[in-house]
């Protein structure tokens, strides 16, 4: 009798779980909601042998996941896997079964997504951290980093730029993108223009380019991306730029001032 | 400390000064442009909670049955708080009466007066995720009801009641009507009798928003002891007096922090409402005991807080030569429309009409009453010239007065009564200047007669008001504290974004002698509400406020000018300090930027610093200092006025706004670039008004359709073609310290129909509908 | 704000991955995110249609964000930016009403992280099929009624119903993709443009289940040809087309497509047949013009709903703006 206890560590991905559990990654099986509540998760798998007679079976289960299939050291072992649906627990014989049983009690919708790694380099410093597939990059980056100047003006519509950041270089929503797709990405808010004394700051404080301030972050971090990729921005250009950042102080009339300015222009 | 207040009238700023000097640097810009400054929003304290409201989707419903169990048992879920509960179902707020009108509502009702009313259940949940879920979890049935969304319909004889709040005051018999009263001046039926013409107009306003940016929210964290922590989002900042006030609260033991405010322009209905979040949130609060909870209602800038639909009808009694001599105006809708012309003009005869019937949207008054005060002069105003075939910049001269009487009359009475240029006339210096700004004398035409090149109708339009002032509430106090060199302001207000602490701190430091740059303005807490400033700046701030300023620097000075020819005692056994100018009489001495200096010999200076050493001062203007501006000011002659200038495009009804001036009359100009922001800020926000921003419903369901920064469309930096062209008179004209006037609202009202007269000038016809979107000036071509 | 119900999320790597996980139930891809991820958000869709899965196309390598030339065609991948195909140069000389329809879309951020592939491939913007939580759960949504037909329609199309709705299709490009006389190309197919799109539930494509966009093709212009996008809104940034135009004009190319108007893009044949072989002036233009609206069937005042007769004027003064615009 031997036992073997696995250790799936949260970190591996859905992937990597299905490749190290032996199972071929068909066709069918792959997308499958239930599969990937599994993965990542930290799944204990405990398996116990206990005869090696020829007909004998060995479960597996493993709690909240689908059973993976293991491979025994002894020759004439006969494996059974069992295949435990994660939201009730109750076991079925085939991945089919389950996949009929899930279909037709839970509705066939992820109840529980998981949680992957992703790197974020925020501000110059390289983060790693999990997210789950429905945490916006604004939310990561305000409850996990505390960069609170990343607002919400237009409860999510993308219709207000106030939740502006430069990602790889472009100035794009962040409550419109989802963290889990940024790994790798370079992120620049206004943390870290100000932090770095960026010539707009002062430029912006200079020509009064704020009344109530909620929208100036904003307005900041899509300026600096549009002087790093033009330094001698026309007005007409710069209208166009912040063309999709909210003001309701309207405050508009002074913004090419101050990036004028910071140009070299004014 | 105590003063005339007519004389306050007659203070002239002190010259070479921080006041009315550009090139300050704002006191809240670096918090605003580094990403420091923290809103309510952003406030996050340990063991935090998060708690959100069902919202209706029904514009009149009630709740039959709601079963909370399945969100009860979700994981994370802390509290359910019901409609039903004894702890929140009789928190309400009552309305105020008579001036803007408002009734009773309440914090959690069990029914629906409109689409996405926050109503029936508040979860309070470990993260804002959860509090979505459990929501979702929630089983309710509904007995959906009539409803109406227009005012009309719910007029009309037999409709159904649908509404059944309660008013703080008696409700009119019969109907759905909230208000049907009337302010009359004169004898306007007489008048109107008595006439050459008697001029019709007709205009209708739709529902706007202000559309604030920060979405409500309120941090409460009621804690075992019965201490209780807010940060609150919300104009005046005294919450805790009226929750006190109610019972809810020990008033000694709460302490209300106002953080940074995201678009929280002044308004009646915000005050209303957002008292009343705060009262909820405390109830909440003190239900999960020792965790602080953050309430957030998320679209509350589009469904709770209105703004001035209504349906306006002018009767107007003119002389051939375009004097006015009566008008009765009528809106259907929450306000009285004529008063802010009987302010303005020369008019004696004026009948103020008001029908406020209920109905189902947003639970408000009005936001701005302005709004639907502009729209009334607008319309007179030009149809008037319209009709005449007169240029509207004289009908208004013509006109101009103030309550009822005309220039000369008031001329003469600012002779008598000392006023500061009493013989300047802020009317024809406003136009002068605005004229010139927009080229009117050369630019204006007949209605309908010009095609430029490109093939759009050429317009120019005008409106015009006094800037707001008079209303001013004086009895909040103000704190000076001094020490080390640095004079601090205190007094807690909510920084909207119109730049009071720069403003306060001119002003400071202009009466004290210390230079702008040592003078600070701490606004985010205050001891117990001692100092609440009423307003924060903005359109009766400045004038509410600044005596408190000019009073306060004058005793700081006098007591620097005091310890400079002071000896100041020893400790025991040592001697004493001697005085910084030994001999020397307080009357020899003044101070500039910070130093104290012989005025007959300016050389012999001294950093004030040297002169005070350890000591601190305090000084302060509170309630009983500063007596309640009660009397109702004589005339109003600070005068503002707007000039636009479009090309209408008569095949796709697009209206460019190509040109903008606008001139304010603020008496005396303290912070430049403050006023500057209220004008260009308030005027866009205006225009909006005037051209994309409304708030459409389903007709069959009272649903909003276009509720939210995507579809109600204000004003984007691409939308007006060059900036606009503001101008700045001082005339002293104000009934307040330095003569001086507010500005803000004036500006968000005072363009907010202008497009209509523009239009009619470009094409001969008018709209007569609010905003003037391309459906509505097709349909005013007959193309539609 | 509001937050996500959960889903799963798969980055696919390679187009065959991305095609084996849209298979599944529930899969939808997801591009630059900025349409699905507001349908999501709010919950438009009824809750069987909610999406399980979002199968991201981003990572797909080789990259389909590239912009090229190829034989003279222009090559566009589904993943690229439209600000990118805003600025760029060589279709601003050559193609220039797709840069001008790519440019004038939404906001500069939204152009930033939203794609060609998904410009075309958008929901419709119909404020009852638009509505928090299915708050009118209409034709589009499987439903049985269109609300916007007794409603406010206002905004809808002037063309009629298909399939019993009238909301319009709303995407900037996909006039100008057909004014160009593009193919779309999937990764089973390739389609003419002026055939990609119809009125599905709750979609706007022919795109069949596991079916996705991966690259736009535009045959060069003809010598001398002109070509111009008009796009006429209620703001002058971020908002969707109230109408919009798209024009190729001279040396025998003819082409010229609404859209905003109907629920599918709508090709004026009328206006092309009335400006051929003329000189393009403000009286030929006009002439144009108002042929092109022949054919419309406006919706009808009724009550607080003011119709969209006007926008029978407005689609004129467009088409006529972008006729002149092809001088």
């Amino acid at each position: 009798m031997s036992e073997e206890i696995k250790k799936i560590p949260r970190t591996i991905s859905r992937r990597e779980f299905l490749r190290d559990a032996g199972i071929v990654v068909g066709g069918t099986a792959v997308g499958s909601a239930f599969f990937l509540s599994a993965c990542g998760e930290e799944v204990e798998v405990t398996k116990t042998v206990t005869t090696t007679a020829p007909g004998s079976t060995v479960t597996t289960t493993a709690p909240g996941a689908t059973s993976i299939v293991t491979k025994t050291a002894a020759d004439n072992t006969v494996t059974v896997t069992k295949y435990t649906c994660p939201v009730d627990g109750l076991e079925f014989d085939s991945l089919e079964a389950l996949k009929a049983h899930y279909d037709e009690v839970h509705d066939g919708v992820a109840s529980e997504s998981s949680d992957n790694l992703i790197n974020l380099t925020v501000n110059g410093i390289t983060h790693q951290l999990y997210v789950k597939p429905n945490h916006s990059l604004r939310d990561v980056l305000r409850n996990e980093f505390g960069l609170t100047s990343i607002k919400d003006m237009c409860v999510g519509h993308g219709a207000c730029g106030s939740c502006s950041v430069i990602v790889n270089g472009r100035p794009i929503l962040s409550c419109m993108t989802l963290a889990i797709e940024c790994s790798g990405a370079d992120i620049q808010t206004v943390e870290g223009i100000a932090a770095a004394n960026h010539p707009l700051i002062e430029a912006y404080i200079k020509h009064f380019c704020m009344q109530c301030g909620y929208c100036t972050p904003g307005f900041i971090v899509t300026a600096k991306a549009l002087l790093d990729h033009n330094q001698n921005p026309s007005e007409a250009e710069i209208r166009d730029a912040l063309s999709g950042n909210l003001c309701r102080c309207a405050t508009y009339q002074k913004h090419p001032l101050a990036i004028l300015e910071v140009a070299g222009k004014l | 400390m105590t003063f005339d207040p007519a004389a306050r009238q007659k203070w002239v700023p002190p010259a070479d000064s921080p006041i009315g000097k550009r090139g300050l640097r704002p006191k809240d810009g670096h918090d605003k442009a580094t990403g420091e400054a923290m809103y309510v929003q952003d406030i996050s304290l340990p063991r935090m909670l998060y708690a959100k409201f069902l919202r209706s989707p029904y514009s009149q419903a009630d709740i039959k049955n709601m079963d909370t169990s399945k969100a009860a048992k979700l994981p994370g879920v802390i509290d359910i708080l019901r409609y039903d509960d004894p702890d929140i179902k009789d928190i309400k707020r009552a309305g105020s009466d008579p001036a803007p009108g408002s009734y009773t509502i309440y914090g959690l009702p069990g029914t629906a007066d409109h689409y996405n009313h926050p109503m029936g259940v508040i979860v309070t949940a470990e993260s804002e995720e959860i509090c979505d879920e459990a929501l979702r979890l929630i089983d309710i049935e509904w007995e959906e009801k009539q409803f109406y969304v227009e005012p009309e319909e719910s007029m009309k004889s037999g409709a159904a009641d649908i509404w059944y709040n309660t008013l703080p005051y008696p409700r009119p018999p019969g109907g759905n009507i909230i208000r049907d009263d009337q302010i009359a001046y004169g004898d306007t039926a007489k008048a109107l009798e008595t006439s050459y013409k008697v001029i019709q107009a007709r205009i209708k306003r739709e529902e706007t928003t202000p559309a604030g940016v920060e979405p409500q929210c309120c941090v409460a964290y009621y804690k075992k002891d019965g201490y209780l922590d807010l940060w609150i989002k919300c104009q005046p900042t005294n919450a805790a007096t009226e929750m006190a006030g109610l019972g809810l609260v020990d008033f000694v033991k709460v302490t209300t922090r106002v953080p940074y405010q995201g678009g929280w322009f002044g308004g009646i209905s915000w005050l209303h409402w957002n008292n009343l979040f705060i009262y909820v949130a405390t109830v909440v609060a003190k239900r999960v005991e020792g965790r602080p909870v953050k309430l957030i209602y998320d679209e509350s800038n589009f469904y709770n807080m209105g703004d001035e639909y209504g349906i306006f009808e002018f009767k107007i009694g003119v002389s051939e030569n375009g004097k006015i001599n009566g008008v009765e105006g009528t809106m259907i809708g929450c306000r009285e429309p004529m008063n802010k012309l009987y302010k303005t003009s020369n008019i004696k005869n004026i009948l103020s009409k008001r029908i406020w019937p209920f109905v189902n949207r947003n639970n408000y008054c009005c936001f701005r009453h302005g709004v639907c005060e502009c729209t009334a002069i607008d319309t007179v105003t030009n149809y008037v010239a319209a009709e005449l075939n007169m240029d509207p910049t004289e009908v208004c001269l013509i006109n101009d007065g103030s309550n009822g009487d005309d220039w000369e009359t008031i001329k003469q009475w600012r002779i008598d009564n000392g006023w500061q240029n009493p013989e300047v006339r802020s009317m024809e210096e406003v136009l002068r200047i605005g004229k010139a700004a927009i080229d009117w004398d050369n630019k204006w035409h007949q209605p309908g007669t010009l095609k430029l090149p490109n093939g759009k109708m050429h317009g120019l339009g005008f409106t015009h008001c006094y800037v707001w002032h008079g209303v001013a509430n004086t009895n909040r106090g103000a704190g000076l504290s001094y020490s080390g060199g640095v004079a601090y302001i205190r007094g807690q207000f909510s920084d909207i974004g119109v730049n009071a602490a720069s403003a306060r701190a001119a002003t400071v430091a202009a009466e004290s002698g210390l230079r702008y740059d040592d003078v600070t303005c701490r606004h985010f807490e205050s001891e117990l509400q001692r100092y609440a400033h009423s307003q924060p700046g903005g359109s009766l701030g400045t004038e509410s406020n600044t005596p408190q300023m000019v009073l306060m620097a004058r005793e700081l000075k006098k007591w620097i000018l005091q310890q400079a020819v002071t000896e100041a005692p020893g400790r025991p056994g040592a001697p004493p300090t001697p005085a910084a100018f030994p001999g020397k009489k307080v009357n020899e001495l003044d101070i500039k930027d910070s130093y104290v200096f012989e005025i007959s010999n300016p050389t012999n200076k001294k950093h004030i610093n040297e002169v005070t050493k350890t000591s601190t001062y305090h000084v302060d203007a509170s309630a009983d200092l500063v007596p309640d501006h009660a009397v109702p000011y004589k005339y109003y002659m600070c005068k503002q006025a707007a000039f636009i200038e479009v090309e209408v495009d008569t095949d796709t009804g697009h209206v460019d706004i190509v040109n903008t001036a606008i001139v304010n009359d603020v008496g005396t100009v303290i912070s430049p670039e403050g006023v500057e922001g209220q004008q260009y800020g308030g005027g866009t926000m205006a225009l909006g008004k005037s051209l994309t921003e409304e708030i459409i419903r389903d007709p069959q369901t009272g649903v909003a359709l276009n509720a939210n920064l995507l579809g109600y469309g204000i004003f984007t930096m691409a939308d007006l073609d060059k900036p606009i062209d503001c101008h700045q008179v001082e005339t002293r004209g104000g009934n307040n310290a330095y003569g001086v006037t507010g500005i803000g609202e004036s500006l968000g009202c005072l363009l907010a129909a202008l497009t209509n007269a523009a239009i009619y000038n470009a094409t001969g016809k008018w709209v007569n509908h609010i905003p003037t979107t391309p459906v509505r000036v097709l349909k005013a071509l007959g193309k539609g | 704000m509001q937050t996500w119900k959960q889903f799963n999320h798969i980055n696919a790597n390679s187009i065959t991955e991305a095609e084996t996980a849209l298979a599944e139930k529930g899969a939808w891809v997801i591009a630059g995110g900025t349409d699905i991820l507001g349908m999501m958000r709010f919950d438009i869709l009824p809750h069987d249609m909610y999406p399980a899965v979002l199968v991201n196309l981003k990572d797909i390598t080789p990259s389909l964000d590239y912009i090229k030339e190829e034989n003279g065609m222009l090559k566009i991948g589904a993943l690229a930016k439209l600000e990118d195909i805003a600025h760029n140069t060589m279709i601003n000389e050559k193609y220039k009403a797709l840069a001008q329809a790519a440019h004038r879309t939404a906001s500069p951020h939204i152009r930033e992280m939203g794609t060609i592939g998904g410009n075309i491939c958008q929901v419709n913007r119909c404020w009852y099929f638009q509505s928090h939580e299915n708050r009118f759960h209409c034709l589009r949504k499987g439903g049985n009624m269109c609300w916007a037909l007794p409603g406010d329609n206002r905004y809808h199309s002037i063309y009629g119903a298909m399939d019993g709705c009238i909301a319009v299709n709303p995407s900037d490009t996909a006039p100008a993709l057909i004014a160009l006389n593009a193919k779309i190309l999937t990764n089973k197919r390739t389609i003419d443009a002026v055939d990609f799109w119809v009125v599905k539930i709750p979609g706007s494509t022919i795109l069949e289940k596991g079916e996705f966009v991966t690259e736009i093709q535009v045959p060069p212009l003809a010598v001398g040809a002109k070509s111009a996008f008009t796009k006429l809104a209620l703001r002058k940034s971020i908002d969707f087309a109230l109408v919009n135009c798209a024009a190729v004009i001279g040396s025998n190319n003819y082409r010229i497509c609404l859209n905003a108007v109907a629920p599918i893009p709508k090709r004026v044949t009328a206006s092309e047949d009335s400006i051929k072989d003329k000189t393009i002036d403000e009286s030929s233009a006009e002439a144009a013009a108002i042929a092109g609206i022949n054919d419309v069937m406006p919706m009808a005042a009724a009550g607080y709903n003011p119709g969209n007769r006007w926008k029978v004027s407005a689609a004129k003064g467009v088409l006529k703006q972008t006729i002149l615009a092809c001088k």
